[in-house]
């Protein structure tokens, strides 16, 4: 535990060097809360001389870091004290706009991407099952999902790409007629389940929907 | 220390500088919840000269009490622990006729402290009297995991750090050994320029300074607390960050670990309840305060299973520690 007066103006404001003035202003203002005259908090904790010393130090630390010049001018002080790597020196960075929406979706949510196995990197009507499928002339729900599933592809990762609810999906695969949607909707739902199958979306949801009411 | 009839229970000194703060009406409280967790809770009022946690939990003419077993009454100090109304909640009450039992002698503490430390309970909470006699220090220092206590007022809370800050001092001199202790002190005075060491953590810069081995050590004794802080009877209108505020400062200007377990709402309803003399969680389940109590005793229990306790929680006074470099 360093004393308060020997600590720098980072420590002293409970500061990442890499903070911004917004930051800065708004360590500062809890700081005034804390050693204010008036704080509550710190009641009777300091001598009136050691109160005066600490909000000195403070206003000081604030007026430096606040102002870019004086800040960068800190901070090669500290740099040359041995005190700051310089990988950390305060840089100004314009501001930029913040975006509201995530549009290229690089936050927080992982893509789910399709495994690369054997089975999936030939294309699928190499697969014996599914051309013994394929070649039915009619195809209901369940062979679907018998492609579906010797593909080794699962109903989330087809949600995911199609943003087709999976209730709807489990519907076609399950021949759900009732919980089915209209024809003209109906056809593009199956379309894109082929697509992601990397089968032809077009024969696909002709043959599908020959057996569909 | 001596593990081998040292049962693994958690104690829990409650204290606060200042009378009036809730400590009792907080270790009543929390000893309730925790039992109705069916955990073996043990009460025990140490607030000795002054006792009055009987009349919280419930227990209108406590039968044995701590004195019969200060004065050799009782042999065993389980003999004086009392069933309450409440299952899995265990009490040992500080009333009695002997008002003398307030000026413990030193070794009658330390053979109370060594015999609380040994009872088999999960949680022994103590309720500590106001105040910095010795007595309170000591008794908080039975672990290193005490709760402070405090209310928003100014007087509280210059009462609170008063405590702190004696806790820390009484720490040192645990440490040191006596003349080491002495040494310390004239030497403070001495870089003080005649007026005598005012803060316990000057002591402790000026002895990393003269002695850095000692200094380390010390340091390191003094950053194995777990101490909690809790704010009672806090008012609506009042800064409901003064509690994590004052936590910072104990961090930050004392090295101390605090750890801040929430605001608890002040209700007039506490007042009714403690005149009627009945549990106010069971008579007012559905304040805020009682919600607040129960946020507290989930609290306390997360912090507790993320620092399980380390290592023997009695610290006993007297016993000197030697630090010097070469052992």
């Amino acid at each position: 535990m360093k004393p308060f007066e020997e600590q720098n103006y980072y420590e002293m404001l409970d500061l990442q060097t890499s903070a911004s003035s917004f930051d800065v202003r708004h360590a500062y203002k809890t700081a005034l809360q804390i050693y204010g005259e008036d704080s509550p908090a710190s009641y009777s904790f300091f001598s009136q001389d050691d109160r005066a010393g600490i909000l000195a130090n403070l206003e000081r630390a604030f007026l430096t870091l606040i102002n870019d010049q004086s800040r960068m001018e800190y901070d090669r002080s500290l740099i040359t004290a041995g005190l700051m790597e310089e990988s950390e020196q305060y840089r100004r960075v314009p501001k930029k706009p913040i975006p509201i929406f995530d549009l290229e979706e690089t936050g927080n949510i992982t893509r789910m991407v399709f495994p690369h196995t054997e089975k999936t990197l030939c294309p699928p009507v190499e697969h014996p099952v599914v051309r013994e499928i394929m070649s039915k002339d009619s195809l209901t729900g369940q062979d679907l999902r018998r492609i579906r599933i010797e593909l080794d592809i699962t109903l989330e990762q087809i949600v995911e790409i199609t943003k087709i609810r999976r209730g709807l999906l489990s519907a076609i695969e399950e021949d759900r007629h009732e919980d089915l949607p209209s024809m003209f909707h109906l056809k593009s739902f199956v379309r894109a389940y082929a697509d992601c199958l990397r089968l032809d979306p077009g024969e696909v949801a002709a043959r599908y929907l020959k057996q569909a009411p | 220390m001596n593990g081998e009839e040292n049962p693994i229970n958690n104690i829990w000194p409650i204290g606060g500088g200042k009378g009036g703060s809730g400590k009792t009406f907080l270790t009543g409280s929390l000893g309730l919840l925790l039992a109705r967790k069916g955990l073996r809770t043990l009460v025990i009022d140490a607030d000795l000269g002054a006792a009055n946690l009987h009349t919280v939990i419930g227990v209108a003419h406590p039968g044995r009490t701590l004195s019969d077993f200060v004065n050799r009454k009782v042999e065993n100090l389980g003999d004086a622990v009392m069933k309450t109304p409440v299952p899995n909640l265990y009490f040992i009450s500080g009333a009695g006729d002997n008002l003398d039992v307030a000026n413990l002698v030193h070794s009658q503490k330390m053979r109370l402290l060594r015999a609380i430390s040994k009872l088999p309970y999960e949680h022994i909470l103590l309720d500590l009297g106001a105040g910095t006699s010795f007595n309170t220090i000591d008794f908080f220092l039975i672990s290193n995991t005490g709760i402070f206590i405090t209310t928003p007022e100014p007087t509280s809370i210059e009462n609170v750090y008063r405590l702190i800050r004696s806790v820390y001092l009484r720490k040192i001199r645990q440490v040191l050994r006596e003349e080491a202790f002495r040494e310390l002190l004239q030497e403070a005075v001495m870089r003080s320029n005649g007026t005598s060491a005012k803060n316990p953590e000057d002591m402790l810069r000026i002895l990393k300074a003269c002695n850095p081995v000692q200094g380390e050590l010390l340091e390191e004794s003094l950053r194995a607390f777990r101490f909690k802080l809790v704010l009672n009877q806090l008012r609506k209108q009042d800064n409901h960050q003064i509690g994590t505020l004052i936590c910072r400062i104990c961090e930050k200007h004392l090295g101390l670990r605090v750890h801040f377990l929430g605001n608890i709402l002040h209700d007039d309803r506490v007042h009714d309840a403690v005149c009627r003399k009945v549990s106010f969680l069971d008579k007012y389940p559905y304040t805020q305060t009682a919600t607040d109590l129960r946020e507290f005793c989930h609290r306390f229990l997360a912090e507790r299973e993320d620092n399980p306790p380390a290592g023997p929680p009695i610290e006993r006074t007297g016993e000197t520690i030697r630090i010097t470099a070469n052992g």
